[in-house]
């Protein structure tokens, strides 16, 4: 099959891809870039591990072919953190127990940072809400959600510090 | 006998908790920052240099010969390496082995050996063809060029039919085997189990009440959000490396040198990060193949199964149907009990047996029981470990019949229990006497409980009724061998070097305790699992050993390097050992405590010494299993018009025997919970009559959402265990144990209707809240008469084409009860 290139930002780098058009941006990140945080549960949009923002979005990377991704920003777990300092969310997560196996974690990161991005003070349901599209088999789900609940507050009082 | 005459394998008591520093803290989890920034390398996520893709071939047949495969055009198409058939196997593993190989030795009912279909499918999705190509595209091209033809047999997916004697055959040579023998005629029961103790008949005979039920549960999934995925190379020095997501890596390895007869030398393998297991991982899935297809294609080869493949080809766990009948004085003092499970294994031997009455009935003081277990081939995937392998079954059979009995004598659930609960020194179904337990600890901990102590809520949803449950669960513990080094490093740190994986957070608890014993801060500790040609020995992780096994391992090790730096730091004191305290990273001579030497010290200097660097060696091959018990309660609302179920609250109180790491045993609590909940509410295979999977995504096999799972108090139950170090117990198998029991409790509680099939949403509460009104009974098993078993031993073989019959203590069952005709004829 005749390939194609696909013009796509990720993670702040611009990046020209040589890929076949039935390939998903899920095999772009993983397979062309090596960022295998992305992680492929199903390949059906069912369980949500391929979860990553396209233009702030949350997106299941599997049901994105990879020419529709041109001209797109997308964001991925390698992403979240800026210059060695971890996003709220991350550094909740490992303090509040919020991931075992961790296979989920990636996905449930860009979906936490995706609602906390539009709502700075989510309700318990909110949270449960904005994460149903991620399955996690681990946890039970009870402390990925105290993880975002904490992140939220940290990034609230962070907030206010930083307008003072 | 008295546990006094029980051996402890660790000497060192449990320490006074007071003392301890990092044991018992909520640490964050040691490689918490590799998976929060997507660094942690998973099954997956590992590439070689010239890598190619394997796919395989899945049966479109639930059981059908294989008449012939034309692998012609497939093996044309450029970018094809390899095709390998089950025909295959015996030359490729001949040749790797250099030895003669018949391939008879392939020609035997097993799914270890049978990894591509032999001579005939027995299963849908059964893999039949595998090919490796240099991109996934091309593999699954290549699949769609090969033709196989089939000729299709009857098909078999139901446990009962296929007990019948004129059941379709899954397998030619399955000969039913019990404690006696072996049968010499093929039969699809693959083995009977009987246990019995006292006699049980009289006992229930004698009883003041009994109730009886036969309960039915489906084949579901561990569900594992990572696929199965290996990556394989051949060297030419015959040499393979394997990178798989396992349970256990020197498993894989033992496992592949008996598939492929070579030693374990050739064999190195190296566990990835896993992405779940919960039992299903212990076993080999992808590893002989993707051997197989590196050496034939001469390049490393990479293999991910597919969500599908993973749902219909893997092995999920067996589905049952159990009868249990109960005999009882009116204070609920339990006098008999009787049992006949039936488990569906699938389409290969293995799965079934015991573990499912240990479970059920091990709670309990029972005087008189006895337990028949059939294992039963169907043409349906073989069926495999998942978290306290057949636990939640064996507890929803007897914990909802403890359920019946208690609203039958009008006492509180917890009563009943607690006035039938085992205590240290009494046997468990296996005859085995328990050790120091917590189980009447943790019945306390829910009666004295808040929820339990207030009135029933009233649903907030308009027309919805709420209930409440209580049930319990036991898990027997896990144990094996586990090794593990400590290296002292010469700033006073220490790395932990085990050769067991970590499925979801005991890095982070071995860490806690090289660092108790060490008496250096937890963040000096670091944890490494390398490949099996570098790590000590470990068996696979599962059935909750690992904190209690490799714990002792890691314990051990710890104190072994402490007295070997108190060796070299009384070197330099120039004084025996024995004048040498150390106390929190620091040595000095007890008659001058004003001279001290760091650990860090001590360390650095031994590096450079005749001695050597420090490490410390610990190992455990056998402990004294740790049982652990649960009792969890549930609170549900139910939809009387649809039969949805919204599990709301529940309060799981569990002995841990000492929680190393808090966080870490809630976590496991509320997971185990969670999929409990998903395999009473709305997980199951659902087969059609040609035993094709209608179910196999993640859509319409339904887990729990994060808007599925209630609120989940944790009590932290710490009664501990004999032996291992701080009295700690496994803690991840027994929470799932009670939960399906506990939701079928509390939806009986809010609508009066028993289920007795699970999982339960829907139709099958509004079936048991129709049937409770107009009196309809269901809950007795049609049970065909299996007679003898003939065995070898036997002189008279029954007749195949006998008309099958109700078994005799099963129309015992039934006298009292209005039973419907049996759907047998």
């Amino acid at each position: 099959m005749a390939k194609m290139i696909v013009n796509v930002e990720v993670n702040g780098e611009l990046q020209e891809l040589l890929t076949e058009p039935h390939r998903t941006l899920l095999d772009l990140l993983r397979d062309n870039l090596s960022l295998t945080g992305t992680k492929e549960g199903c390949g059906s949009g069912d369980c949500g591990a391929c979860t990553v923002l396209i233009d702030g979005r949350p997106v299941n990377s599997c049901l994105v072919l990879a020419p529709e991704a041109e001209g797109r920003r997308v964001t991925t777990v390698e992403g979240l953190a800026e210059d060695n300092k971890l996003h709220p969310v991350q550094t909740a997560f490992i303090e509040e127990g919020g991931l075992q196996c961790g296979i989920c974690t990636p996905g449930m990161l860009i979906s936490a940072v995706a609602l906390l991005r539009s709502n700075t003070e989510p309700s318990e349901q909110s949270i449960r809400y904005a994460i149903s599209g991620n399955l996690c088999r681990c946890t039970g789900y009870d402390k990925i959600v105290r993880a975002i609940e904490v992140a939220s507050k940290r990034m609230k009082a962070n907030a206010a510090i930083a307008s003072h | 006998m008295t546990t006094t005459e029980l051996p402890r394998t660790v000497t060192e008591a449990p320490a006074d908790k007071v003392t301890h520093v990092v044991i018992g803290q909520r640490v964050a989890k040691i490689e918490g920052v590799d998976k929060v920034t997507g660094k942690a390398l998973y099954g997956a996520d590992t590439s070689r240099p010239g890598m190619l893709w394997g796919k395989m071939l899945p049966s479109p047949h639930a059981h059908a010969i294989i008449t012939s495969i034309d692998l012609s055009a497939a093996r044309a198409l450029p970018g094809v390496f390899a095709v390998i058939t089950g025909a295959d196997l015996p030359g490729i593993v001949a040749r790797i082995s250099e030895t003669d190989l018949t391939p008879e030795e392939f020609d035997t009912p097993s799914r270890g050996k049978q990894i591509l279909a032999w001579k005939k499918v027995v299963f849908f999705g059964q893999p039949v063809v595998a090919v490796a190509a240099v991109t996934p595209a091309i593999a699954e091209e290549a699949l769609a060029l090969i033709k196989v033809v089939y000729e299709p047999l009857p098909v078999v997916v139901d446990p009962e039919a296929a007990m019948r004697p004129d059941a379709p055959l899954v397998q030619n040579a399955v000969f039913t085997e019990t404690f006696s023998g072996k049968a010499t005629t093929p039969s699809n029961i693959a083995k009977v189990t009987e246990l019995s103790r006292g006699n049980v008949d009289e006992a229930i005979a004698n009883a003041e009440v009994t109730v009886s039920g036969t309960f039915r549960t489906a084949m579901v999934h561990q569900g594992y959000i990572e696929p199965q995925a290996c990556l394989a190379e051949y060297s030419a020095d015959g040499r393979f490396t394997i990178w798989t997501s396992t349970q256990g890596q020197f498993g894989v390895r033992g496992g592949l040198s008996g598939f492929l007869k070579i030693p374990p030398r050739r064999i190195r393998v190296t566990a990835s990060e896993i992405g779940g297991g919960f039992g299903a991982k212990g076993a080999m899935t992808l590893e002989p193949i993707c051997t197989l297809l590196a050496y034939s294609a001469g390049r490393p080869v990479k293999m991910q199964l597919t969500r599908s493949e993973v749902l219909r080809a893997t092995r999920p766990a067996p589905d049952a149907v159990m009868h249990v009948t109960l005999g009882a004085r009116t204070d609920g003092t339990l006098l008999g009990a009787r049992a006949a499970f039936i488990w569906d294994v699938g389409a290969y031997p293995g799965g079934g047996s015991v573990g499912g009455i240990n479970c059920g009935f091990g709670p309990y003081i029972v005087p008189a029981y006895s337990y028949d277990g059939y294992d039963v081939l169907t043409n349906r995937p073989s069926t495999g470990a998942y978290r306290a392998p057949n636990g939640p079954q064996g507890a929803f059979a007897v914990e909802s019949a403890l359920d019946m009995l208690a609203r039958k004598l009008g006492i509180s659930p917890i009563t009943l229990r607690l006035r039938n609960a085992v205590r240290e020194g009494d046997r468990n179904p296996s005859d085995v006497p328990y050790p120091r337990i917590g189980f009447r600890e943790t019945l306390e901990a829910i009666e004295n409980h808040p929820v339990w102590a207030s009135p029933k809520a009233t649903s907030s949803r308009p027309g919805w009724l709420r209930g409440r449950g209580v049930a319990c669960g036991l898990w027997g513990g896990g144990v094996g061998t586990s090794m593990a080094h400590v290296n002292i490093g010469e700033d006073g740190s220490a790395v932990i070097v085990t050769g067991a994986v970590d499925l979801a957070g005991t890095r982070t608890t071995m860490a806690q305790i090289a660092a108790e014993e060490l008496q250096i801060p937890f963040e000096r500790v670091n944890i490494v699992q390398p490949d099996t040609d570098t790590a000590p020995f470990n068996n696979p992780t599962g059935g909750s050993r690992l904190t209690y096994s490799l714990g002792t391992a890691v314990y051990r090790a710890a104190i072994d390097a402490r007295t070997k730096l108190k060796q070299r730091a009384s070197q330099q004191f120039r004084c025996p050992a024995d004048e040498v305290d150390y106390r929190d990273g620091e040595f000095w001579v007890r008659s001058d405590p004003s001279i001290r030497l760091t650990i860090g010290q001590v360390a650095r200097s031994a590096a450079g010494s005749g001695d050597g660097p420090v490490v410390g060696t610990g190992e455990v091959t056998h402990l004294l299993r740790a049982p652990a018990f649960a009792t969890q309660l549930v609170e549900v609302e139910v939809d009387p018009e649809t039969g949805a179920v919204q599990v709301v609250n529940v309060v799981a109180a569990q002995d841990v025997g000492r929680a190393i790491n808090p966080t870490a045993c809630e976590g496991q609590i509320q997971g185990g919970v969670v999929q409990g909940i998903g395999w009473a509410l709305t997980e199951g295979y659902v087969y059609d009559e040609q035993g094709r999977l209608r179910n196999p995504g993640l859509l319409d096999y339904r887990m729990p959402t994060a808007l599925d799972a209630p609120n989940i108090e944790c009590v932290l139950v710490e009664v501990p265990a004999i032996d291992g170090p701080y009295g700690v117990r496994g803690v991840g198998e027994v929470p799932i144990v009670p939960t399906p029991a506990a939701v079928a409790n509390a939806v009986f509680d809010a609508c009066a209707g028993r289920v007795t099939s699970l999982p339960l949403c829907g139709e099958p509460v509004i079936v048991a809240m129709s049937d409770s009104r107009t009196g309809v009974d269901r809950s007795q098993m049609v049970m065909f008469n299996l007679g003898p078993i003939p065995t070898g031993n036997s002189s008279a073989p029954e007749s195949p084409g006998e008309e099958p019959k109700l078994a005799t203590e099963v129309e015992d069952y039934c006298a009292e009860d209005d039973v419907a005709e049996p759907e047998i004829e």
